[in-house]
């Protein structure tokens, strides 16, 4: 039976075992920490893990990160849900607890971009066959340095005192190596400086390949160690002794609470030596001109629009990718298209200055709030194109149609800026060749969530090209530090340490220069300087994702976000700034009321992190 | 049939110990028996043959004889000496000639009775011949027919004369024939049935019924790689009547097991053609972390249950404990279901039609307000918050009167995207039979459903959702040699469906977003409007094209068995081989239409005052959704040993196999083991069996890749113990059994070949000036950890089974399972070392104990009326022991350890504020002695208020802790009844669960739940939304809080005890009404059997919560419903 042997030989067979090796097999061929370092694109991809943490201007400081909304910059509609990404909004009414989730939760995240920037040190080498360089290597390493002290930064301007542990942790670190309490934030502010400083003499200001336009330069360094000391140096974590008893797990305190003027010294020289080294390199404010003139429109639209190498000296640390289309389509009226419904405050629209230079508070700035307009409104010294021409009785063009008759007087003879930076009811929309209809049941107005809850729209940093409809959305760079900050930041820095020192005035100036409002004179004390400088500051640089820091650090944060915040009557129906009339969409009206406490100077320490590592402590006040 | 076969091969088992050559030859010679007519006595004798011997043994002569002369013998063994030599040659001679030739010296009498020739020794004085024998006085013939209790004839009964060796067997059509003295007392004996005699008194014709012996029936019992005789088991097995599968319409077996077989948690979470099959697992969830699956073996082959037709198969067993399972090894952590597919058995071919034709509409859909009401919802809201009512009056009476439907919209969007009802129909059609060398099953099935989206039939292309199955199953059994078994089985199924573009769940989650006074779902004038960012759900269900899938799956199976009883008696070998293919594809061919802006008004030509905010396109695109497959090859070879010495019975195995898995990942997923299994038995009573499997997965490093699981089982069958043989009739059967062991789980989610280092892709980077030197991002992976493995459980069981008055049947199991080193990610490292992520670890554990009933009673109560009745009940619960939760968080209100898995999680509501409550009710400012109130929203009269668990004076989401229990049922059971009487039938069966919870509201991506929330952007609001607070009427008992805008209901919206709703449900999951045609009428047409009946599925829902249907998984109603079906249908059987 020849069966009978064949299968009890392939029993048999099996079962003893004739596929031993069957599980011999692992992928030989999965890529390792080696590998990595051995291949040029390999180890560009872990350097561009290290950088990918850098904020995005754009949708980061809008909508995850938040800083502009969580700032009295920005107003996205109160009726976008938390649940759409706008995690902020709820924050912005104190809604905000040890458990909130904050999206890019740095905390979390920034650690793991330190710890991959320590194994690019400890791992990366020339590669000849790649033609890797030795110096290559080593510019690679101090970005990589700097990339780790600028996340440092970041947290530390979160979260204040922060664990804080150089140098790369074993996989098999015992307990006490992973368990670390919060370092004081000073110490934290001394290592970053010193990191900095060092690092900006060693990395290139430019680099001439084009491809590598965005890898850290010396200016970065400079930027960044200008605004974090001008950071350090306020009144916030310089003698504020609101944190008196707040230790850490070794009882140090968290912040110094004893004010020491020489940080202000330091910012000062910090601010000054960005200022030298940028303008050694080229950098200065962007312009462009009409007729010999500096365009004040064009100038500061462009300034946020135009690359390097199309003349943009300004620009000191670029985000070359940032998410420019949600944050253009979302800024875009409804009925063109976008989502319209990201705003800017009221507070942001009152703060911007008269034509004249002078702020509506001023009684001579000729401030009309109510009524409206009964002729159009002509600048001869622009070439803006966004709104209509103005041709003379000859036919010729003369300057533009800023507003039209019929504009409400809020908006009319406001500084360039305004123009720029706000899209309010009844402004000209170039690309759909109409004014915009903010009014209720109307193209661009409510009741749906998207639609200006408050009767703004954002225009800055929205490019005027951007097409929803038809997919386009034209390039530009994120810009995260530029010249124009750094003036106000010597600026402001001088005024404490010198106040007087002309180079105040000098800097302050250049930016209203730009800006076409006349220059502060002379003679201001330096309280009023102060204020001044401010001023300028918080209308320069809005929408930028500078001002959260800014009300935080001077310590005004309470009384600028604990409040009612105003705008246009949402549920306007009529043309109307009547009063009385529940119809009129004109007139001031309260959409949101926002809280801001003591405790929210800083982000929370997430709970969850505490319930693991005993040696935290939470933030004061939370 | 299947009794017939499982008789036929324990009495061939039987002969074979007794006498095993000769039952060989028997076996070969009885060929084709059943298929003979019957011939007359003459007419058989006087047959012409020719036929010689040269001194060969009777034995072998025999069967030639039988082939030459078609004829059969019948004989006792043990009275016949067969090995006797004999020369002869006949030519041409008749067939008594040749009889009383070659018997005739060997003192062999012979007579003829129907197709047998029965042999008989012959006494002193009875003389050779036929017509002697008749004529001798002490001497009668005895015929007559065996019958079972049901009137089925009984083929292979033994008879035989009390006290002598003189005997036969009944043929297939139950009739038998001795010679026997006439005073004698003739013994009727078979298997699984009560031995009968009766005394003779001068009656030649005895016809007898047996009584079935539910105590001694030889059941056989699918289990791990083969069957075991029932009594043997003492393992946790269930098993389930495969005509219980075929109950109920759906598409997916699964939908089946609720309720039907105890020891199973199953749910069915949603309704959506081609995705709707149940969740189940075998005794509750016992992990957090990876596979909670059971294994799922068809013909023993790892494969999937679903798109088997319940036509096909024949077995169905589910393996609960360790005993049971622990040959599975590293894959039985959660349980192993064996399905058998229907084999041939030996008969006329036998073809079964069944045809049924359903109509189903859901089972239940929320209902909401209409656009005028909800208008008016918002408005109080604005009222209430002391704001100007958004909506004017002018507006709401437009839309309640229906003025201009395109300006004053009122769409219940819901309805719109669905259709009323839907059908579906199945078709199974079978053949099997087969001789004694070959047999055959053939299965084919179709199945089609229709589903509820509605399609445009404006648009030449459909969109409508559809399905349609065909499954194929052939399995052909071959002796090739008289102990050599071949077995092939090709099956396998095409699916295809055609649906619209967009995910169901996503079309009924947009219906519930979208509210109703927004726009219409088209304009009269034909623009399709949708406000931007948000959805327009019927534009999308039947405007945006379609797409279609298929699916195909091949199963083949070949498998040899070779007996081994020349080697060493009761052995036998097997080898198996399969491959299976799955293989799908995708077309999508989409489009989007034009979207507008909602209109703002009429211009002052009467045209709708309209802006373009998309531009669609006109043609249907075209993509290739998915194109896929996988295919898996299995082996397995091994031994297997059974056999009786006495009172003594073992039984045994040992088994290699090996499986490749391959899905298009890097490498393919491997396992390969050995198991062995031992079980012995004493006199039917004590019960012993060990099991192990060895076994070991690519996954794990090389040296940690095998693990050793093994396990015991005892059994006691008291009801066999002599001292209770005084209660038989109320004690059929007592059987005590526990056993206890270890199995693993080698499916730890998330991390393959854990003891390797990886390298992990992050966001990537842009420089460039011009923003074009990417570069993709990589960092850290996953840590290599040698040591890692799969999860281990220790399950240990208790069971009992009691058989009562021979007509309830109860089985009880106690298990607990003791789950360690489930593979998670350490949770308690911080985030500011760095790490990428956590180790991975074998760290988790979980207990889960419970217990499962199932219980039967049959009943014969007239002659004319049957009733049945089944009931089973499963309940299981679990703990999470250790799961590296933060050392501070253990035993605080937010601890999860000690909890069970998927435990809620909420605030504890303490009724709604009154006024009394506030210093300022304005403000929100709260009396002192009451917590803060700090989730996200100022409270007012008429919120939740909630407690401050934690103590810490405040309310936030700090102080949520453990509410309700599980989403998943930790009880779940059924019952039901069948009846018959006469030719009509009544079945019908109920299936409940308990312990069920869901807070339903807030999810992922649904704020907008609470009436108004969504701002009128978004949500629809449910029909009693008037049960509500309001300051008119600040009742506490009601089912919604006070309403409030988006920006004030993150306290009301918080999930607690408030949203917490008991989910239990009782479901009339079927009934069916069925009528037998007569015979009389259908053996006209060659019918064996009619059948015609009418069912219904899921027609009565009992829950107390009322808003959708209580099993769907959604916490807001927003899913493909559950369908409820009536359907007509047929069954033929000819």
């Amino acid at each position: 039976m020849n069966i009978y042997k064949f299968i009890l030989s392939l029993v048999l067979l099996i079962l003893t075992g004739s596929c031993t090796d069957f599980l011999d097999k692992s992928p030989d061929d999965q890529l390792t920490l080696d590998m990595v370092f051995r291949d040029k694109t390999r180890t560009e991809d872990w350097l561009a893990g290290i950088y990918s943490n850098i904020p995005d201007p754009y949708w980061g400081y809008a909508n995850s990160i938040g800083y502009d909304p969580l700032s009295d910059d920005m107003a996205p509609s109160t009726r976008w849900l938390p649940d759409w990404g706008w995690a902020v909004i709820p924050m912005q009414t104190g809604n905000w607890n040890v458990a909130t989730h904050w999206p890019p939760n740095y905390w979390h995240e920034l650690p793991k971009r330190i710890r991959s920037g320590y194994i690019f040190l400890a791992n990366v080498r020339p590669n000849v066959a790649q033609k890797i360089t030795e110096e290559e290597v080593d510019n690679m390493k101090y970005e990589a340095r700097f990339l780790i002290a600028y996340y440092y930064w970041l947290m530390a301007e979160a979260y204040g005192a922060i664990p804080f542990k150089p140098g790369l942790t074993p996989a098999d670190a015992a307990g006490e190596e992973l368990y670390i309490g919060q370092t004081p934030f000073d110490q934290v502010i001394d290592w970053v400086d010193a990191e900095l400083l060092e690092l900006s003499q060693k990395l290139p200001a430019h680099y001439d390949d084009q491809k590598k336009y965005g890898r850290a330069t010396s200016i970065m360094c400079l930027a960044v160690r200008a605004r974090m000391l001008l950071f350090a140096a306020s009144p916030l974590v310089n003698g504020n002794t609101d944190y008196d008893g707040f230790v850490n797990n070794k009882g140090e305190k968290l912040f110094n609470t004893a004010y020491d003027a020489g940080k202000w010294v330091k910012a000062t020289a910090a601010c000054k030596q960005l200022i030298d080294v940028a303008e050694a390199a080229g950098h200065k404010l962007y312009y462009e001109y009409n007729n010999g003139v500096i365009d004040p429109f064009l100038s500061y639209q462009n300034m946020m629009f135009k690359k390097a190498t199309d003349g943009n000296t300004e620009i000191l640390f670029a985000r070359p990718d940032c998410n420019t289309w949600e944050y253009d389509k979302h800024s875009q009226p409804r009925g063109t298209g976008g989502n319209g419904g990201l705003g800017v405050t009221q507070s942001l629209v009152d703060a911007f200055f008269m034509e004249n230079g002078l702020p509506i508070t001023d009684p001579n700035s000729g401030y009309v709030e109510k009524g409206f307009s009964s002729e159009d409104e002509v600048r001869a010294n622009t070439n803006w194109n966004e709104v209509p021409e103005h041709k003379d009785e000859n036919g010729n063009t003369v300057g533009r149609k800023i507003t039209f008759a019929g504009t409400y007087n809020m908006y009319v003879k406001r500084e360039p800026r305004f123009y720029i930076s706000v899209l309010y009811n009844r402004a000209w929309h170039r690309r759909e060749n109409r004014t915009t209809r903010f009014l209720i049941d109307e193209w661009d107005g409510g009741p749906t969530h998207d639609a200006p809850q408050n009767g703004y729209l954002l225009r800055k940093k929205v490019h005027p090209d951007h097409d929803p409809r038809g997919n386009i959305n034209p390039y530009r760079p994120g810009i995260l530090y530029r010249m124009g900050e750094a003036y106000l930041n010597y600026a402001e820095a001088l005024n404490e340490t010198e106040p007087g020192n002309p180079d105040i005035l000098k800097y302050v100036n250049l930016i209203r220069e730009r800006a076409g409002i006349p220059a502060l004179g002379a003679g201001l004390s330096q309280e009023a300087m102060r204020e001044a400088i401010r001023r300028e500051r918080r209308v320069e640089l809005n929408c930028e994702g500078i001002r959260f820091s800014d009300i935080r650090r001077w310590k005004i944060a309470e009384q600028v976000l604990n409040k009612d915040f105003w705008g246009m009557n949402f549920n306007g129906k009529e043309i109307s700034d009547d009063e009385n009339n529940p119809n009129a969409y004109f007139k001031r009206t309260v959409y949101q009321h926002r809280v801001f406490g003591k405790k929210n100077y800083w982000f929370p320490v997430p709970q969850s992190e505490i319930d693991k590592n005993s040696f935290l402590v939470q933030n004061p006040y939370w | 049939m299947k009794k017939h076969q499982t008789i036929r091969s324990l009495i061939v088992m039987f002969m074979r110990f007794a006498l095993l050559p000769l039952a060989l030859v028997l076996i070969t010679s009885s060929a084709f028996t059943a298929s003979f007519a019957r011939l007359d006595q003459l007419t058989v004798l006087d047959k012409v043959i020719t036929i010689s011997a040269e001194g060969d043994k009777i034995k072998n002569i025999l069967p030639i004889l039988e082939k030459t002369a078609k004829i059969k013998f019948s004989y006792n063994p043990k009275t016949i000496a067969l090995d006797e030599k004999v020369s002869f040659s006949y030519i041409d001679k008749k067939l008594g000639e040749v009889l009383d030739g070659i018997f005739e010296p060997l003192s062999i009498s012979y007579y003829l009775s129907g197709d047998y020739i029965i042999l008989v020794k012959r006494t002193e004085n009875s003389t050779g011949s036929l017509e002697t024998s008749s004529d001798l006085f002490e001497e009668i013939k005895v015929t007559g027919t065996v019958v079972s209790n049901a009137g089925a004839p009984l083929p292979g009964v033994n008879v035989f004369v009390k006290g002598t060796t003189i005997g036969t067997t009944t043929d297939a059509e139950g009739k038998y024939s001795l010679v026997a003295s006439k005073n004698s007392t003739l013994v009727f004996s078979f298997i699984g049935y009560k031995t009968f005699e009766v005394e003779l008194i001068n009656q030649t014709v005895i016809d007898v019924k047996l009584e079935e012996d539910a105590a001694t029936l030889e059941e056989v019992v699918v289990v791990a790689y083969g069957t075991q005789k029932e009594y043997t088991v003492a393992g946790a097995i269930t098993t389930i009547a495969p005509t219980e599968l075929q109950k109920g319409t759906s598409r997916s077996l699964s939908n089946n097991l609720a309720g039907h077989v105890a020891g199973i948690i199953a749910v069915q979470r949603s309704g959506e053609p081609g995705y709707d099959k149940s969740n189940f697992w075998i005794r509750g969830i016992s992990t957090f972390q990876g596979a909670r699956d059971p294994l799922i073996l068809v013909d023993g082959v790892e494969r999937s249950l679903e798109n088997i037709d319940p036509a096909e198969i024949e077995s169905f067993s589910v393996l609960k404990d360790a005993s049971a399972s622990a040959v599975y090894g590293v894959r039985g952590a959660n349980g192993v279901i064996l399905i058998n597919t229907k084999r041939g058995k030996v008969g006329k071919p036998s073809i079964s039609l069944r045809y049924e034709q359903g109509f189903t509409q859901p089972v239940k859909l929320p209902q909401f307000l209409g656009a005028a009401d909800y208008l008016e919802v918002l408005n109080s809201i604005s009222t209430e918050s002391g704001q100007t009512p958004i909506y004017t009056e002018e507006r709401i009476n437009n839309t309640r009167n229906k003025v201009d439907p395109d300006l004053y919209p009122d769409v219940d969007w819901l309805d719109e995207i669905t259709k009323e009802q839907a059908t579906n129909s199945r078709l199974n059609l079978s053949a099997s039979g087969g001789s004694d060398f070959l047999r055959y099953s053939v299965v084919a099935s179709h199945y089609a459903e229709q589903g509820i989206i509605e399609r445009d039939p404006g648009n030449s292309w459909d969109s409508s959702l559809k399905l349609k199955r065909y499954n194929i199953r052939s399995n052909v059994d071959l002796n090739i040699t008289p102990s050599t078994l071949l077995r092939v089985n090709i099956g396998g199924y095409l699916q295809e469906d055609n649906r619209p573009t967009q995910s169901i769940d996503a079309l009924f989650g947009w219906a519930f977003e979208t509210p109703p006074f927004v726009h219409p779902t088209q304009y009269s004038s034909g623009e399709i409007p949708v406000v931007p960012e948000r959805k327009n759900p019927w534009a999308l269900a039947t405007q945006t094209g379609f797409q279609r899938n298929s699916g195909s799956k091949l199963e083949s199976l070949f498998s040899l068995e070779q007996k081994l009883d020349k080697i060493v008696p009761g052995l036998t070998g097997r080898f198996k081989f399969a491959f299976d293919r799955y293989s799908q594809t995708g077309v999508k061919r989409g489009k989007e239409p034009d979207f507008y802006n909602p209109a703002v008004g009429r211009n002052e030509d009467g045209t709708l005052n309209l802006v373009v905010y998309k531009y669609g396109q006109e043609f249907l695109g075209y993509e290739k959704t998915s194109e896929w497959g996988d295919k898996s090859v299995y082996v397995e070879g091994n031994f297997g040993y059974s056999r009786n010495f006495g009172n003594h019975y073992i039984d045994g195995l040992l088994l290699y196999n090996q499986r490749s898995y391959d899905n298009g990942d890097r490498l393919p997923y491997r396992n390969q083991g050995l198991a062995a299994r031992v079980s012995y038995s004493f006199d039917r009573r004590y019960i012993a069996e060990a099991n192990f499997g060895y076994n070991g997965s690519e996954n794990f490093a090389k040296g940690r890749r095998f693990g050793f699981f093994p396990s015991i089982a005892l059994g006691w069958i008291v009801s066999e113990e002599n001292f209770m043989s005084n209660y038989k009739n109320t004690f059929s059967k007592i059987k005590l059994r526990g056993s206890y062991g270890l199995v693993g789980n080698d499916k730890i989610d998330g991390r393959r070949f854990a003891y390797l280092t990886t390298i992990g892709d992050t966001d990537g980077y842009r420089w460039g000036i011009n923003n074009d030197y990417h570069r993709a991002g990589k960092r850290e992976g996953d840590y290599g950890i040698q040591n890692l493995t799969w999860e281990t459980v220790t399950k240990s069981n208790v069971g009992i089974e009691l058989g009562l008055w021979n007509s309830i049947a109860l089985q009880v199991d106690f298990f607990k399972e003791q789950r360690k080193d489930i593979f998670i990610r350490r949770e308690t490292i911080p985030s500011s070392s760095g790490f990428i992520n956590p180790p991975w670890a074998n760290y988790g554990a979980v207990d889960n104990k419970g217990v499962d009933a199932s219980m039967s009673i049959s009943r014969q109560l007239t002659k004319d009326f049957y009733i049945s009745s089944q009931a089973t009940f499963t309940y299981a619960q679990n703990q999470i022991i250790e799961q590296d939760e933060p050392l501070s968080v253990i035993g605080t209100n937010r601890s999860r350890t000690g909890k069970p898995v998927g435990q809620i999680f909420g605030l504890i509501a303490e009724g709604l504020f009154t006024e009394e409550d506030f210093q300022n009710p304005e403000t929100g400012e709260l009396v002192e002695t009451l917590p803060k109130h700090d989730l996200g929203s100022a409270v007012r009269p008429g919120d939740i208020k909630y407690k401050d668990v934690n103590g810490d004076g405040v309310v936030n989401e700090l102080d949520r802790t453990a509410i309700g229990g599980t989403v998943d049922p930790q009880i779940v059971y059924g019952f039901g009844v069948n009846m018959k009487f006469k030719s009509i039938d009544l079945g019908f069966f109920f299936q409940g669960n308990a312990k069920t919870y869901r807070t339903i509201g807030r999810s992922d991506g649904v704020n907008y739940f609470i009436p108004g929330s969504g701002n009128g952007a978004l949500g629809n609001i449910y029909s009693n939304a008037n049960d509500r607070w309001t300051v008119e009427n600040p009742r506490q008992d009601v089912f919604w809080p006070r309403l409030s805008d988006a920006n004030h209901i993150s306290n009301n919206s918080q999930e607690s005890t408030w949203w917490l709703k008991d989910m239990s449900m009782l479901r009339m999951k079927h009934i069916e009404l069925g009528y037998s045609l007569p015979e009389k009428l259908i053996n006209r047409v060659y019918l064996k059997n009619a059948r015609i009946f009418v069912t219904g599925n899921n027609l009565l829902t009992l829950s107390s919560f009322k808003l959708w249907d209580p099993e769907l998984d959604t916490k807001t109603g927003f899913r493909y419903p559950i369908m409820k079906s009536v359907s007509i249908g047929m069954n033929l059987d000819f």
